[in-house]
């Protein structure tokens, strides 16, 4: 993350510009440095392995060849110390061979080395024992012995110096051979080496050169474009600023337009508040109204509860007629028996009368007595039946009396009922009357507080409309510093193209900021009253040198960015 | 005690006139001399019997004597009316040693009735053959009364039927 944030942006690329050459800077050096080092190593090759081989070559070549050269002077001196003194030199070159032998062996060799070391060793071995040989019979100092020595020296050290000569030639020249070919591998390599560093260094400096240009383009364009934008941004908050005058100019007519809105609303709510008391006294009245009609109707309720109970009381009375009735009736069925003594009692009158008749003369008074009996009779008769008549014409008359009273009782009561029935309905509505009078009153109570929470809020709006007023007023002054920011982030832009393109900008560019807005006319901006002018004329200043600088900006400018 | 206020009926008895029975059937009043009168009782059970008159209305039983009934109105042809059948009553008569019930309308009173008050010329038209009745009796303030001869109503054929009719009961 952190390195990611180390190689974005700007920074990051000026880093890679730096970071790049000094990673090919290094890579050069190290391959000098590898080179070097290579080239150290096979002069030390030549210089250690070669050098010493040749030299051990040498002296194994001029020893062998010393030794022969010694032994011979030998045979050939008279003088016993001569040939003792040539000899041991001859002594001296064999072992001095020997030891240049065995430096020769511990050095590293190539195979075809090893071959030539091994004859010269070989042959080596083979003439040492001759060697010794004609040294011991040298040494004798007699002419027979020379001669055996001689003898041995030209056939055995001969035979196995011939074979040495030749490798020792072989061996050289494969030991020049190899020196000459490494100097030319040397030789090349360093060619390379040169080639390659001097190629790098090219390439590296043409890839910086590249990246750098690009980068720098990259930059430049990219601040260009960022310029750019603060240009559009500055363009557009001038646009913005010329908005927000407008609007804040806006604000002021809506300000004003409200205030007289709120000033009407309370003339308003002042007759509303008027209608609501009188609405309220209505439904006072009305509510006592009702409340009266309320308290007849329960009155009227009560009277007809009475007339009902009266009515029962008429029925009951009635009852008492029916049972009056019956009473008569009896009295009627008593008349009947009365009516039967009467039959009965004229039968016997009849009886008696028949009786006295047979009697004859004895029986005259006794028939005046059935007579008069039978008389009586028929006057109780006459009697009974009068009373069966009337008793008869009495329960005629009660019973239509008790009828109608029944039925008209029971007319009365259904009327009764029926206006018990009207007065509860009238009772209900009452109830029902009052208590939307109540509600009305409520709402009324609850209109009015209203119309006080409608009044507070007026004011409340009264209030916030001037502040909305003078609000405006800050935003148009907040406008035209908008404008005047915007005006000195054009020229911060400009100066940031300066610097980017690294030189002055052209002079339409300066006329351009230079005509920028003399400022918003601030006097103008926001009067809460009359405010139908102004703005007008606000209106198009601001949009003349608005757009005059937008266009500025946005076509030259930036275009060059 | 009301005597002197019955004029008519004092004067009746005082000047001996002869005795009539008044009965009514219908509208019409009838009267049959005293004597031919045994006894009057009100309504009662009448046993009717088969294969006999239509006015033959049957037996009763007064005081364990069997006694064949008549409906005079039956007999003499008059209308009848159910409303009138109320306070019916018999008249026993005993007629040549028959005794007999006539179930008549309603029994109206006893009264003495004179020779002088009596119409034996009779050009009155009734509904009742001319036989049965003896006369027509006027009063001063009471409807005109027929006079019936219970005997002759009931003629001897009809006598010996009841007759037999009767003993065969009074045997049974």
């Amino acid at each position: 993350m952190k390195l990611k944030q180390w190689f974005s942006g700007l920074r990051g690329r000026l880093l890679i510009l730096v970071l790049i050459p000094v990673a090919a800077l290094t890579i050069v050096a190290w391959i000098g440095v590898k080179g070097l080092i290579e080239l150290d190593q096979s002069l030390d090759n030549a210089g250690l392995v070669r050098a010493p081989k040749i030299m051990s070559m040498g002296e194994m070549d001029s020893a062998h060849n010393a030794v022969i050269r010694w032994l011979w002077a030998s045979k050939d001196s008279d003088s016993p110390t001569l040939r003792k003194k040539f000899l041991e030199r001859a002594r001296g070159e064999s072992s001095s061979f020997e030891k240049s032998r065995e430096h020769y062996r511990t050095l590293h060799h190539n195979e075809k080395e090893e071959a030539n070391f091994k004859i010269i060793d070989e042959q080596w071995n083979k003439a040492r024992g001759p060697i010794n040989e004609a040294i011991e019979l040298l040494e004798k100092n007699n002419k027979h012995d020379d001669e055996a020595a001689r003898t041995i020296m030209v056939t055995a050290i001969r035979s196995a110096f011939e074979p040495m000569e030749e490798t020792f030639e072989s061996s050289l020249q494969v030991t020049t051979e190899l020196i000459k070919t490494s100097l030319q591998v040397e030789g090349d390599r360093s060619d390379q080496l040169r080639s390659l560093a001097i190629s790098m260094s090219i390439a590296g400096g043409i890839f910086v050169l590249l990246f750098g240009f690009f980068t720098a383009a990259r930059l430049a364009k990219l601040l260009g474009s960022i310029a750019q934008k603060i240009g559009d941004s500055s363009s557009q908050v001038a646009s913005a600023a010329h908005q927000v005058s407008a609007s804040a100019q806006q604000l002021a007519s809506g300000a004003s337009e409200q205030a007289s809105a709120v000033e009407e609303t309370s003339a308003s709510l002042e007759e509303i508040t008027g209608m609501v008391e009188n609405t309220t006294r209505n439904a006072e009245t009305g509510l006592q109204l009702v409340e009266g009609v309320k308290t007849a109707s329960e009155r009227g309720n009560q009277a007809m509860t009475n007339l009902i109970n009266a009515m029962g009381e008429v029925l009951a009375s009635n009852k008492k007629i029916e049972q009056l009735v019956k009473v008569i009736d009896e009295i009627g069925e008593k008349t009947a028996i009365i009516d039967e003594i009467v039959f009965q009692t004229k039968l016997l009158s009849f009886n008696a009368s028949v009786e006295a008749e047979r009697a004859g003369e004895h029986g005259r008074g006794f028939a005046v007595v059935a007579q008069e009996v039978g008389n009586l009779a028929q006057m109780s008769g006459k009697a009974a039946l009068e009373i069966s008549g009337i008793v008869k014409s009495s329960i005629k008359e009660a019973q239509e009396i008790a009828g109608n009273n029944r039925s008209k009782v029971e007319k009365g009561n259904e009327h009764v009922r029926e206006a018990g029935d009207i007065l509860k309905e009238i009772l209900k509505s009452a109830e029902t009357v009052c208590a939307g009078s109540r509600q009305i009153l409520s709402a009324s109570k609850e209109q009015a507080a209203g119309i006080k929470q409608i009044n507070t809020a007026i004011d409340n709006i009264n209030k916030a409309t001037q502040e909305t007023a003078s609000t405006s007023e800050e935003s148009a002054s907040a406008g035209e510093e908008l404008s005047g920011q915007s005006h000195h982030l054009a020229k911060l832009v400009e100066d940031l193209n300066t610097v980017i393109s690294g030189h002055e900008r052209t002079s339409s560019d300066d006329i351009v900021l230079e005509k920028r807005p003399q400022t918003i006319p601030h006097n103008n901006l926001v009067r809460l009253k009359p405010v139908q002018k102004a703005p007008v004329h606000f209106k198009k200043a601001v949009g003349d040198e608005s757009e005059s600088h937008g266009q500025s900006v946005g076509n030259s400018e930036w275009e060059k960015l | 005690m009301a005597q002197q206020d019955n004029g008519p009926m004092a004067s009746g008895v005082i000047k001996r006139g002869k005795k009539f029975m008044v009965f009514t059937l219908g509208d019409d009043r009838f009267a049959i001399p005293l004597f031919q009168v045994k006894e009057v009782i009100g309504p009662a059970k009448i046993t009717p019997l088969p294969d006999v008159p239509k006015y033959f209305k049957g037996l009763i039983n007064l005081r364990g004597r069997i006694i064949s009934t008549l409906d005079l109105r039956t007999k003499l042809g008059i209308p009848f009316k159910e409303a009138t059948l109320k306070k019916a009553c018999i008249i026993i008569s005993e007629l040549s040693e028959i005794v007999i019930g006539t179930i008549v309308d309603d029994v109206a009173e006893v009264v003495s009735i004179e020779d002088t008050q009596i119409e034996r010329q009779l050009d009155i038209s009734s509904k009742i053959s001319r036989e049965y009745i003896t006369g027509v009796a006027k009063f001063e303030s009471k409807p005109l009364t027929i006079l019936l001869d219970i005997a002759k109503v009931l003629n001897v054929e009809e006598l010996a039927s009841v007759k037999k009719i009767a003993n065969k009961e009074n045997v049974a």
